[in-house]
């Protein structure tokens, strides 16, 4: 019992410190504290004890500012980047996420619809502080990133025990955040594979511009050749396990794209060649004759 | 439809799968425990953890004793639906597309 209330009596410092330390304004002690505001003054000026100090209000304060909890305790976490989230700047990337930045949120908006939906708000937002993002950040999902923060989460999410089958799933889902938007609408009024290809050779920009993509129609084909240069990617460059579980993550979502449509999947042959300063992927789809109306491997 | 008639119509592992995520998340964000939700809709503690792994069929006494604790959205339910289906679709192609990736 004794030990127990030292130990309360620590963390209860502990707290106080960090939330002095931040500079976290007064103001917003209910959110960490989860009582009233008469409550919380009291706490901090050491009133009243009857506030239990837990694990619980560290994770809200991580969560909060969106950065990792062992950083924020063991001190070695980017504080101008804490400051900026305080006052209310959710969408400052960490430095890791800041250089090439080529991407858009919106990329990536249907792996958070994903775990929101089948793990919960509270592990989605531990998720991202755990990667030093605000868990508002996706309210702006044109905001732009680099493709190492991609990478980032898919290994997030395999360190945290997604097996290869569901992270493949979540290839496959883009869905679920494009369906809603003009370009979802365009791919929903595809009548073909083709069409949807068409559409998306147009619109690779709306993805990201990592990749230096072209585009070929011969036949009953299409070749699409993607080449990344490695020298902009140096988080990648230097984890080849990262690299492929992000081109797996790319071969599978090109396959799905004809889903928007009602239509199968199609999965291309491809074929990769990594050299000193790029990985070029060459991919080649058979769109054969599937058309709307025609029997579907899927039904919605 | 209601969330229920659209649980007892998806029978897969799929489904299951995902609907036993989706009410382990739903769960705990209600800050209940297994025993404490198990004990609710009278299911044993280790019966309840199956549900939530996908190891037990959906009867309809079942959905309706999960609706009244959890408030299915049916918006929610569609999209599992849906995840359900396209991860069946992926599992089959990467039995049988040669170009899945290996």
């Amino acid at each position: 019992m004794i030990k127990d209330a030292a130990r309360h009596q620590q963390e209860s410092e502990r707290l106080r410190e960090l939330i002095q330390e931040i500079g976290l304004p007064l103001r917003n002690l209910p959110e960490i504290i989860s009582a009233d505001h008469e409550d919380c003054l009291a706490w901090w000026t050491r009133n009243d004890d009857k506030i239990i100090i837990t694990d619980k209000h560290f994770s809200r304060l991580t969560s909060l500012l969106g950065i990792e909890e062992s950083k924020l305790l063991q001190g070695n976490y980017d504080r101008d980047l804490v400051r900026r989230r305080i006052h209310g700047d959710f969408q400052s990337l960490p430095e890791r996420y800041e250089g090439t930045k080529n991407s858009y949120l919106r990329s990536s908006a249907h792996i958070i619809k994903y775990l929101r939906l089948t793990r919960g708000q509270l592990f989605t937002d531990q998720l991202l502080s755990s990667l030093n993002l605000s868990p508002l950040v996706y309210e702006n999902t044109n905001l732009q990133i680099n493709l190492t923060y991609f990478s980032d989460l898919l290994k997030a999410l395999a360190d945290r025990g997604f097996s290869q089958t569901e992270l493949d799933a979540l290839s496959s889902v883009i869905f679920l955040s494009l369906q809603q938007t003009t370009l979802g609408q365009k791919f929903q009024e595809a009548e073909s594979g083709s069409d949807i290809y068409t559409t998306l050779a147009r619109n690779f920009d709306y993805f990201d511009t990592n990749f230096e993509y072209k585009s070929s129609f011969v036949g009953k084909k299409y070749f699409l050749k993607t080449t990344l240069p490695l020298n902009q990617h140096k988080a990648l460059s230097e984890n080849p396990k990262d690299l492929e579980r992000l081109l797996r993550y790319r071969h599978i979502l090109l396959a799905w794209f004809p889903y928007l449509a009602g239509l199968s999947p199609i999965f291309p042959k491809a074929e990769i060649v990594t050299t000193s300063d790029s990985v070029e992927i060459s991919y080649e789809f058979v769109l054969g004759n599937e058309a709307k109306k025609q029997p579907k491997l899927v039904l919605v | 439809m209601t969330p229920t008639e659209l649980i007892l119509q998806n029978t897969t592992k799929y489904f299951r799968f995902y609907f036993g995520l989706y009410l382990k998340q739903k769960r705990t964000s209600l800050g209940m425990n297994v025993e404490h939700l198990a004990n609710s809709i009278n299911m044993t503690p280790a019966r309840y953890n199956r549900l939530e792994v996908g190891g037990i069929k959906i009867t309809d006494t079942l959905a309706e004793k999960l609706d009244t604790v959890f408030r299915f959205d049916l918006e929610d339910i569609y999209e599992l639906k849906r995840l359900a289906n396209v991860a069946q679709a992926n599992d089959i192609c990467r039995e049988l597309n040669i170009n899945y990736p290996a």
